[in-house]
């Protein structure tokens, strides 16, 4: 099979804060990583490729220094890599890093049978590109998908929608896209980590890919984001309710709580 | 650029196993506020399979006109299907605005809306505003891990499109009375279109739902004396749509698997809300709790907790505890 993973260098949030006196973010020098749930795609990648040969693909788009979490695939298995890079592609938003990524999909003859991405990045978690992807390239795709099976002739998806799961046949070619449930991601391999020093990364720019100058970039991108401000905690509400019996106590509690949507 | 064309503040219902789900009510609550200072009106669209007959709900709740797109193609969300009937109707109705809920099934569609349509979505907005010079819908969204809120707009593309995560609005009260008008839609399908195919729907064990995921947390500790009053915490947490956790010593007691201790040799924790009922506040306990609010329940009003928390209630919880379940119970069921 040929497959293709899509991954994306984000910002580690986990070490990031809002300081309380300043309201300004502090990235406590968090480091730029491969998105988390991008490791669950690679894996679900790898395994296929393990069941029916052929080859797992990764593509990032990014500036140049992106390329880290391409090598980063290869140490983990992946056989080739390529940076989507370019000025030009700069400010995208999810329509218009969507669009990009169809059109090197195209480029690399999409001829894909099955495209992994993690569900959501942590650094802005819209899940929105995997499903524009599928939808720019006319395919089906499952959303966050918590276990993918491929038993030599179907693909089996299963994704949680509230309480339950749907189990899915899906029709290839398809596009996945991996919740941190989906599996265990494994560690890179020795033989890996030294492939990667042997690794070419492709380059593709713009001028590589067919597409429309403004479909790209900040100009290709509908959502703009206006302002950005901190997330101010809520502020201690400071309600205390003693000495009421326990039916009052609860009954006022129940009322404050109503009124902050809690309930 | 002008879209002057371009009218309505467009709802898409959320449906699952052939019923509305609440948040569509909430939506379109949200939407009747919004139209309120665009002038447009409220219009939504029901996908689903012999599901014509609940468009009369989703008029109660606010919406002027009801597309009904009703197939048996249609009966499980199928993303390439949705896509194609939803994106023929709403490139030909041209709206203003779209939301959607953002739950396994809208964030799919949304996006892929986004792509067939040519506009953009902001994903699991929490604040909804019209800019009052413009007229644009402010889309605000948290982001960076929660650090930060982002106000996103659309001025160069309609429709201006966002999802909304269920429980972020108010359901508006329902008017049987209010009229509205119900349009059918062929939808143009074959067994082609569809991209998956559905072979089974499994409950999951409620064990599934882990505390470091959960928005609310229903903790115990100490204070709770029997396993008959334990019983009302899961209650109490299945009525609020939260997880159980607890102090160290519940779990050492086997009231609850260790995988529901909070604290420093158990999970850290960050939900929206956190209860902690008969919980001193030890700091090997909190130092794994990072919510929003806390609120908390203890006869001792001079207990630690009780400094940490934002509503603090000095009770018995043996009595506590039903009074205020059966108090949620009326407050939901109004
Ligand atoms: C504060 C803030 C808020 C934002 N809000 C929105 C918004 O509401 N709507 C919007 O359209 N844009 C928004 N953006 C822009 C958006 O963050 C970027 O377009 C981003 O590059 C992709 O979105 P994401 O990280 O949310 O991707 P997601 O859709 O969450 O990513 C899912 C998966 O898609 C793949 N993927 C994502 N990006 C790439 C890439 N560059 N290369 C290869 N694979 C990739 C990966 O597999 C990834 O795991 C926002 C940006 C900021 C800074
Ligand atoms: C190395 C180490 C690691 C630890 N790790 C953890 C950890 O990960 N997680 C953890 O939780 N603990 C941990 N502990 C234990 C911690 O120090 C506390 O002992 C524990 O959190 C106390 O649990 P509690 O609040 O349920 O019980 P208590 O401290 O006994 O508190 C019970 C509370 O209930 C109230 N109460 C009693 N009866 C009633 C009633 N009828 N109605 C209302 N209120 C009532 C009391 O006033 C009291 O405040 C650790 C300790 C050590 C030394």
């Amino acid at each position: 099979m040929k497959i293709l993973v899509c991954v994306k260098q984000v910002v580690d949030t986990s070490k990031m804060e809002v300081d309380p006196n300043t309201g300004r973010l502090n990235r406590n020098g968090a480091n730029s990583i491969l998105n988390p749930c991008d490791r669950n795609a690679l894996e679900a990648a790898l395994r296929l490729k393990s069941q029916t040969g052929g080859t797992v693909t990764v593509i990032t788009m990014g500036p140049p220094q992106a390329g880290a979490v391409l090598l980063e695939a290869v140490s983990m298995g992946a056989d080739d890599v390529y940076l989507i890079t370019d000025r030009a592609f700069g400010g995208a938003d999810t329509l218009a890093t969507s669009y990009t990524l169809a059109a090197a999909v195209r480029k690399l003859g999409n001829d894909f049978d099955l495209i992994f991405c993690g569900e959501e990045s942590i650094d802005s978690n819209t899940a929105q590109v995997g499903p524009e992807v599928a939808a720019m390239l006319g395919i089906a795709d499952v959303s966050a998908a918590v276990d993918f099976q491929w038993d030599g002739e179907k693909a089996v998806v299963t994704r949680q929608v509230g309480e339950g799961r749907e189990v899915l046949e899906l029709k290839l070619p398809a596009l996945v896209t991996a919740s941190p449930a989906l599996n265990t991601p494994r560690y890179p391999s020795v033989q890996g980590i030294l492939r990667k020093y042997e690794t070419e990364i492709h380059q593709l720019t713009s001028a590589d890919l067919d597409v429309e100058p403004d479909r790209i970039g900040l100009k290709g991108s509908p959502t703009q984001v206006r302002g950005i401000r901190p997330v101010v905690p809520p502020k201690k509400e400071n309600l205390k309710i003693e000495d009421q019996s326990p039916a009052d106590a609860a009954a006022q509690l129940a009322d404050a709580l109503a009124k902050v949507h809690v309930i | 650029m002008d879209f002057s064309d371009y009218k309505g503040i467009y709802v898409v219902a959320e449906v699952r196993g052939g019923n509305v789900e609440k948040v569509t009510g909430e939506l379109l609550g949200e939407a009747r506020k919004l139209a309120a200072s665009t002038g447009d009106p409220v219009e939504a669209v029901l996908i689903g399979s012999g599901i014509r007959e609940k468009a009369s709900e989703l008029i109660a709740w606010g919406a002027d006109i009801v597309y009904v797109i009703d197939s048996p193609l249609l009966a499980h969300y199928d993303g390439k299907a949705y896509e194609k009937v939803l994106g023929g109707l709403l490139k030909e109705k041209k709206p203003s605005a779209i939301l959607f809920a953002a739950t396994p099934y809208g964030r799919d569609l949304a996006p892929r809306i986004a792509s067939a349509v040519v506009c953009g979505v902001t994903a699991d907005v929490t604040e909804l505003s019209v800019d009052e010079k413009t007229g644009l819908i402010v889309w605000s969204r948290p982001a960076m891990g929660g650090n930060i809120m982002a106000d996103i707009i659309s001025p160069l593309y309609r429709p201006q499109v966002g999802t909304v995560r269920p429980g972020t609005f108010d359901l508006p009260e329902a008017d049987a009375s209010r009229e509205g008008r119900i349009v059918d839609v062929p939808a143009d399908l074959t067994e082609v279109d569809l991209g998956t195919i559905l072979k089974e729907i499994i409950p999951a064990p409620k064990e599934e739902n882990p505390i470091e995921e959960a928005r609310i947390i229903v903790a115990g500790g100490r204070g709770i004396h029997s396993e008959e009053e334990w019983a009302m915490l899961h209650e109490l947490a299945d009525l609020l749509g939260g997880s159980v956790g607890a102090s160290r010593p519940i779990c050492e007691l086997g009231w609850e698997p260790h995988s529901s201790q909070i604290g420093q040799t158990g999970k850290s924790v960050a939900p929206h809300i956190y209860f902690g009922f008969g919980i001193s506040g030890a700091m090997q306990h909190m130092c794994g709790v990072k919510a929003d609010i806390v609120i908390a329940v203890n006869r001792d009003k001079k207990a630690p907790i009780m400094e940490m928390a934002d509503y603090a209630v000095a009770a018995d919880l043996k009595e506590f505890l039903p009074a205020f379940i059966a108090k949620v119970k009326e407050l939901r069921d109004r």
